[in-house]
């Protein structure tokens, strides 16, 4: 057995590279069951990483978690909660943090005209959406009816005051607070921005399908797949995305029910109480922030086509994917995308 | 070029060539593997606590106290699937079956999730998917 010394040490130097050292650049990603939806925290991390990224994901969640328990209109001790068990037509203290985010669900309703309501509770309870188990067939079309005379769209919420000492007011017993339409946007947000602290800029924070992404993955952009509206495994369209986006997708297939042949879905239209049917089945927006991103789908998806076109036009940095009930697709100006038709 | 190949020959014995392929096909394998291997077991996740592995070598039924109720969870060839709870938000009935490396289902309300083991990304080669 003749050896030459230099091919052992070389053999050595290679598996030693590859077989013992730490676990190279890659990503890594961990889920945990939040805000009635599945989170996953997606990392780039680079060699030598793996520890420090498993406990900033876990920081990320524990932020999320502290939302959930301030922004939950389920839990009746959240800031939220106890905001809709108090007196209607009254001023109530209010935190600066739900202060931030109502703030900009009046900002997207106002917007919107109307299309975008943060004060809809009263009626998401009404169709049962959130309900377990969940509703399997509509309710009364007097209670909705009743519903839609008593809301005051425009002025269900008002808001005022300095720093420290917000305040609320909610107009009626029709009003009350569920901002399961933007609060998830900003847990990303604050995912986001709690991994940057921690020195992680490469991310993907997934709260149910609201993503919010930041950096990309050693230099290779995030690869995003937006959810085919009528195939549960199918991916319709294809996003490359490498900066800080938020990228929230609304549709009719994410919560509903088939009753006598027709679909009823938890996106419910303010003026008239009832799902939104206007031929759109689902619509992705691109937003820096995927708190006004999350917002914004959800008034796209009721404004429809072509208002909802106008809409997005008016939002700086938004673009938008709209997906129609005749397979048809329509994107905003900026949006970039790379259409896959069917299942992939 | 047949110089190089001359000097190659002079400087490397048969052993060393050995010693030099073994490594080189070793390097190779570790690299590959975790692509090419299909995944061998799956955790049952229930209120974000690890509850339950399963050895998806292994067909069968098994069941898990969630939220609402037992939840029922099949493995078959090397995949699984959450069973029964025909509501439409339990998203991990609608995913039907799973077996790559890092899929997952979950059902929301009766807060179970399975996650089959091994690298992050999702369905498709995406990394996430918006929905």
């Amino acid at each position: 057995m003749k050896f030459k010394v230099g091919t052992l040490i070389l053999a050595f130097v290679l598996l030693a590279l590859f077989g013992c050292g730490e676990k190279p650049a890659g990503s890594q990603s961990s889920s945990r069951l939040l805000m009635g939806t599945l989170m996953t925290i997606t990392l780039w991390s680079q060699e030598g990483e793996t520890s420090r990224s498993a406990a900033a994901m876990q920081s990320a969640f524990g932020e999320m978690e502290r939302i959930e328990k301030v922004m939950s209109s389920h839990l009746n001790t959240s800031a939220v909660g106890r905001i809709n068990q108090a007196p209607r037509g009254q001023w109530h203290p209010l935190e600066e943090e739900v202060y931030h985010v109502l703030a900009e669900s009046l900002r997207i309703a106002k917007l919107s005209q109307g299309a975008f309501e943060a004060g809809l509770w009263p009626l998401t309870n009404l169709w049962g959406f959130s309900r377990e188990p969940p509703a399997t067939a509509p309710p009364e079309m007097a209670k909705i009816e009743s519903w839609r005379k008593g809301y005051p769209l425009g002025t269900a919420i008002q808001i005022r005051g300095e720093t420290g000492g917000r305040q609320i007011l909610l107009a009626n017993e029709y009003v009350g607070l569920d901002l399961g339409a933007i609060a998830k946007g900003y847990a990303v947000d604050r995912a986001l921005d709690h991994l940057a602290v921690l020195g992680f800029t490469n991310a993907i924070v997934n709260a149910g399908g609201n993503l919010g992404v930041n950096g990309s993955k050693g230099g290779t952009p995030w690869r995003i797949g937006i959810q085919h509206p009528r195939e549960s495994q199918g991916v319709v369209a294809e996003v490359s995305l490498q900066k800080r986006m938020g990228l929230v997708t609304s549709g009719d297939y994410e919560r509903f029910f088939m009753h006598e042949g027709k679909r009823y879905h938890h996106i419910l239209d303010p003026q008239s109480g009832m799902p939104t049917a206007n031929g759109v089945v689902s619509v992705t927006i691109q937003h820096p922030k995927a708190m006004t991103a999350d917002a914004l789908s959800t008034a796209a998806f009721v404004l429809g086509l072509d208002k909802g076109l106008e809409l997005i036009r008016q939002e700086p940095g938004a673009s938008a994917l709209f997906i129609l009930e005749d397979g048809r697709q329509v994107a905003s100006g900026g949006f970039s995308y790379r259409w896959l038709g069917g299942g992939q | 070029m047949n110089g190089w190949f001359s000097l190659l020959r002079r400087a490397v014995t048969p052993w060393d060539g050995g010693v030099l392929l073994v490594t080189a096909t070793g390097i190779v394998v570790a690299i590959l593997l975790p692509f090419l291997t299909p995944a061998s077991h799956a955790t049952v996740v229930v209120d974000n606590q690890p509850r339950m592995q399963l050895d998806l070598r292994q067909d069968g039924l098994y069941g898990v106290e969630g939220h609402l109720g037992q939840v029922a969870i099949e493995v078959a060839h090397q995949r699984v699937r959450l069973l029964e709870y025909a509501s439409p938000r339990m998203i991990g009935t609608r995913s039907g079956w799973i077996g790559a490396n890092g899929q997952m289902v979950a059902c929301v309300p009766c807060r179970v999730v399975i996650q089959v083991h091994g690298s992050s990304t999702e369905e498709g080669g995406y990394d996430a998917i918006s929905r």
